[in-house]
């Protein structure tokens, strides 16, 4: 089964790292979308479907935190689960990035292991 | 929190940003000689309890070398700007994981990272070209460098205020 995954992250160079980190674990990727901001990736989701969203927190326009937010506001788009990569680990951050509706998140640095497990729990999750 | 614990979170998070991620093992301290004339730098700023900015600077040849295994490039081809998106992308992880240790606040928030002037942000940050803390603010500093194999890194922790846990 292949997939279509958008990428949230105003570094390109981690935006490539997470992407070769998807498609060297056996991911197989029919596409890959990439924005910059929170808004970039509304743009891009009302364009595309995607299976999955990767999304940091700390970005200019449209921050991580926003961005759930318009998700959350959209009834289609709600339903895309996406899962957020941070260097933020403070529980108080994760409680409020779940309970805006992120299904997964993962502390920056990982291990790629550790990103290829949340990813697949969280298309495991949809396709059950 | 006391110097050793505190050089000790910072220790532990260049060890374990360099290894998870960037696939490069500390080899251990770097010498003196080896930090005196560091070639890349970046800069992160935090806000939180307490706030500061954490300043990575490396050898050329140690910055090109982790940029190319980030970004799964040839080291003699990867472009000066994307070095400079993984070294402020080093940084900001860095900084994030010892703020997880150290930090009072429930949250924190890191700003932007900037590339700076490596020859600028060394021994001295009192002769950057930034103001310094605030008159009467308590201000902790902590060093920790390492050789990497392809050259040193060298981290610094600045904060102003108590540091968590106590």
């Amino acid at each position: 089964m292949s997939y279509r995954v958008l990428i949230v992250d105003d570094s390109p160079a981690m935006r490539t790292f997470i992407r070769r980190v998807i498609e060297s674990s056996g991911f197989e990727l029919s596409d890959c979308f990439e924005a910059g901001n929170g808004e970039e990736a509304l743009d891009v989701l009302r364009r595309e479907w995607v299976d999955a969203i990767l999304t940091d927190i700390n970005m200019p326009v449209v921050d991580g935190e926003e961005f759930l937010r318009r998700l959350a506001g959209e009834d289609v788009l709600k339903t895309v689960p996406a899962v957020v990569i941070s260097t933020d680990a403070t529980e108080r951050r994760m409680e409020r990035m779940l309970a805006l509706g992120a299904r997964g998140y993962v502390t920056k640095p990982f291990r790629p292991e550790d990103l290829r497990a949340e990813l697949e729990r969280t298309l495991e999750a949809i396709h059950d | 929190m006391t110097d050793e614990a505190l050089r000790q979170a910072l220790e532990d998070s260049i060890s374990e940003t360099l290894d998870a991620m960037f696939f490069t093992s500390c080899l251990g301290p770097a010498e003196d000689r080896a930090v005196a004339d560091l070639e890349a730098a970046a800069r992160v700023t935090f806000q939180g309890k307490p706030s500061g900015r954490l300043t990575v600077r490396m050898a050329g040849g140690a910055a090109r070398a982790i940029a190319a295994g980030f970004l799964g490039e040839d080291e003699e081809t990867v472009p000066e700007e994307r070095v400079g998106d993984v070294l402020r992308e080093l940084t900001n992880m860095i900084c994030g994981f010892v703020l997880s240790r150290v930090e009072c606040a429930e949250e924190f928030r890191l700003d932007e990272p900037k590339l700076v002037d490596a020859a600028s942000c060394g021994i001295a940050p009192e002769q950057a070209s930034e103001p310094p803390a605030a008159p009467g603010a308590p201000r902790r500093r902590m060093v920790h460098a390492v050789e990497t194999g392809a050259g040193a890194l060298e981290a610094s922790l600045e904060m102003e205020g108590r540091i968590c846990p106590p």
